[in-house]
């Protein structure tokens, strides 16, 4: 079924029941009428012909059609052209119909359009009875229009659900699917009937490695009634490739809050995956690199870190040696001696350790964590730039800091950074005043508990404007600088849901720099 | 000559490395005393037997490099050997030119330390003995009287008996008798022995 059959039909109905030799069916648009199709009756057969054009002044006759569509009554005239009154229409003196009736198409009180019949060799062709009839014809044709119409708005809106370029289903309030569009039948290579079949069906297309927490997740949206969100990788039947996909679903509730059905989409979220992904490799080369470069500027001071203990390996060593020599040795003495090289050789090996821990590529790894013993694993490795640099270090954290949660080596390398930025900002400050402060303490925030760390200066301190833009990529003040340092901590400070900022200092000169996390829930430490 | 032992003085502010130095260099066969800071050697006892410092260069409070100015400053002229852990060249330079005897980077060879450690404590005694006998030599020419040292000096350009009383406006004699004073007071054997002697007094800054 589609419009123009339903044009069609009752139009060459009225023009054979009607024994007229010419139709119009005229439908009402916005815009003024439209002559949707004529009829032509020809040699005993109806010729149909779809036109969907507007109304000329000419065609039909204007003066029987505005009659109709003003007063929703129907015009018949027995014999148009001997008419005085009619004869002033154009159309009739030109065409000379004998006998025209018109009719309204109402749809209830609404008018829709007419239908327009004429007869040039009878008059009186069309009688009142067979206009009556034409009436439930008109009437009938309103419905079959007003049908045509929904049902080309259905078809679009069906056709619209089948082909989205997302899949849409819904589900009954027991998890079986009961609607499923084509994009996903198309995309898994599953039928409509499979799919049905069990409220797990579809989930053979998802990556076994993802089905058990898929399954987990719908059953818990499905039974508690809340929908749900699943990032699954789901299998493309056409090239067997996995691609990510996004199932969502909303509940749809009756009056009193039963689950009437669950409406979802599925998105294919393949390349946002693999973008996001690139971004986040390409965000942890950066950190990366940065942390590298941080190192750098410590290389003295893990130099030493690893020398000084050697050095005391090979004197002991030595003095074993030494002691052997000397006849009768003094077993105490190298007893000591041997305890301290296992001590010595314990000490560099865990300082080397620390800095394969700071530029190993590791992945990002969240364990839950204190930022006590990220102060101290930082200090261990700066402590000796600290004192070449001729900076005290005072540490004063409380013993309320709450644990949080993180990957250990990105947030040593922010407390790095913002140790090495301190020192550095001190490098013009007179020495008995270059004291760097690094204070840890709970806080409470918008109902949340954080733990906040600050590392405060004695330094130069930043200009007003200089606030943010600090954090900004490539900023730098030191002639050395990448200007990546700030804009990688912050980074990945927000990546924790945390967040890094700088304030001048209140008492004195210098800055502080400041971070806050949340505390870690149900951390095992 | 009854000589005090030697000692070596070790000042350095990590206590693993510390203690292995010091058992290195006692088990050596040397006196060795250690400090953990430097303000703690500088307020200690010295002592007359040679010595030498083994200095690490980083330190907080007084650095080596500081400790080096301050022993100069107070008069404690010893030689001095410096660690470090990470030996960069400037500071080496410039502890070199201050008078440093050796710098060595951690970790070094011990033998490398031991050896520094006897050169410099070779280098301190004989600069003990050139000192203790610049000393006696000075001793012995003030007792001279100021008329023996004028007919010293001009023995000692070499001039003869006749042009020293001539320059002196007296006689011969008199010369001939200062110089047997002379001669026997600072224990000349010879008028070279004499000459050599001048020379030392000269070169310390004493005539």
């Amino acid at each position: 079924m589609n419009l123009p059959n339903l044009i069609e039909k009752p139009l060459r109905l009225a023009v054979e029941h009607a024994g007229a030799q010419r139709g119009l069916l005229i439908l009402l648009y916005n815009d003024g009428p439209y002559i949707e199709a004529e009829a032509k009756s020809r040699h005993g057969s109806v010729e149909i012909l779809i036109r969907h054009e507007r109304a000329k002044s000419m065609d039909p006759p204007q003066s029987a059609l505005q009659f109709v569509l003003r007063t929703h009554e129907r015009v018949l005239l027995d014999d148009a052209s001997s008419r005085q009154s009619q004869s002033e229409d154009e159309y009739i003196r030109h065409n000379g119909p004998k006998s025209v009736l018109c009719l309204p198409i109402l749809k209830q009180t609404e008018i829709i359009g007419a239908l327009y019949l004429e007869n040039n060799l009878a008059s009186h062709a069309f009688t009142s009875d067979r206009a009556a009839v034409l009436d439930v014809l008109a009437s009938q044709a309103a419905i079959s229009l007003e049908n045509a119409a929904l049902l080309t708005d259905l078809q679009l809106q069906v056709g619209l659900l089948q082909h989205l370029p997302v899949s849409a289903w819904t589900l009954k309030p027991d998890g079986t699917p009961d609607f499923v569009n084509q994009v996903w039948l198309e995309f898994s290579g599953q039928t409509l009937d499979f799919v049905r079949s069990h409220p797990e069906a579809w989930m053979t297309a998802v990556h076994p490695e993802d089905r058990e927490m898929a399954a987990k997740i719908f059953w818990e949206g499905v039974h508690s009634g809340q929908g749900f969100a699943i990032e699954t990788r789901s299998l493309r039947a056409q090239d067997g490739t996995y691609r990510w996909h996004l199932q969502q679903a909303v509940v749809l509730r009756d009056s009193e809050g039963k689950v009437l059905k669950f409406v979802g989409t599925t998105t294919d979220i393949d390349d946002q995956k693999r973008n996001e992904e690139a971004l986040r490799q390409a965000q942890a080369e950066l950190a990366h690199v940065t942390r590298v470069a941080t190192m750098g500027q410590l290389t003295a001071s893990i130099a030493h870190e690893v020398n000084q203990p050697l050095g005391s390996v090979i004197n002991n060593a030595n003095a074993c040696l030494n002691l052997l020599e000397n006849g009768a040795p003094q077993l105490n003495e190298v007893r000591d001696a041997l305890a301290e090289i296992i001590q010595g050789a314990n000490q560099a090996s865990a300082v080397i350790s620390r800095v394969r821990g700071m530029v190993r590529k590791a992945p990002s790894e969240r364990t839950g964590l204190n930022l006590r013993d990220i102060v101290t694993d930082v200090l261990s490795l700066a402590r000796h730039d600290t004192a070449a640099r001729r900076v005290a270090i005072r540490i004063e954290l409380s013993d309320d800091m709450p644990p949080v949660k993180g990957d250990r080596v990105q947030l040593q390398q922010v407390l790095l950074n913002l140790v090495v930025n301190g020192m550095e900002a001190m490098n013009a400050t007179e020495e008995s005043k270059r004291t760097l402060t690094i204070w840890g303490r709970h806080e409470t925030r918008d109902g949340e508990s954080w733990c906040l760390l600050g590392v405060q200066d004695a330094g130069t301190g930043l200009q007003p404007e200089e606030m943010n833009q600090i954090f900004e990529a490539f900023y730098t003040t030191k002639p050395q600088g990448m200007g990546m340092g700030l804009a990688i901590s912050r980074s990945i400070i927000e990546a924790h849901d945390g967040r890094l900022w700088a304030e001048p200092n209140q008492e004195g000169p210098g800055a502080t720099f400041l971070f806050s996390l949340p505390e870690a829930r149900n951390a095992s430490l | 000559m009854n000589e005090v032992e030697p000692i070596v003085f070790l000042v350095d502010d990590n206590a693993l490395f510390r203690r292995s130095t010091e058992r290195l260099i006692r088990t050596a066969w040397l006196n060795v005393q250690a400090f953990s800071c430097a303000r703690d050697f500088l307020n200690g006892p010295r002592q007359a037997g040679p010595s030498c410092l083994v200095l690490d260069v980083r330190m907080p409070g007084l650095s080596g490099m500081d400790l080096q100015r301050e022993a100069t400053r107070m008069g404690i002229d010893i030689p001095i050997i410096f660690m470090t852990g990470h030996g960069d060249i400037p500071m080496s330079v410039r502890a070199m030119k201050a008078g440093a005897a050796e710098f060595l980077t951690k970790p070094f060879c011990s033998s490398v330390l031991l050896n520094a450690i006897r050169a410099a404590i070779e280098r301190d005694r004989a600069s003990l003995q050139k000192k203790s006998e610049i000393k006696e030599l000075r001793d012995r020419y003030e007792t001279l009287t100021p008329r023996e040292r004028e007919v010293m000096a001009l023995v000692a350009e070499g001039l003869l008996n006749k042009e020293v009383a001539g320059k002196l406006s007296t006689t011969e004699a008199t010369i001939k008798f200062h110089r047997a004073h002379i001669m026997q007071k600072i224990r000349a054997k010879s008028i070279a022995d004499l000459i050599r002697m001048s020379e030392k007094l000269g070169a310390a800054n004493l005539l």
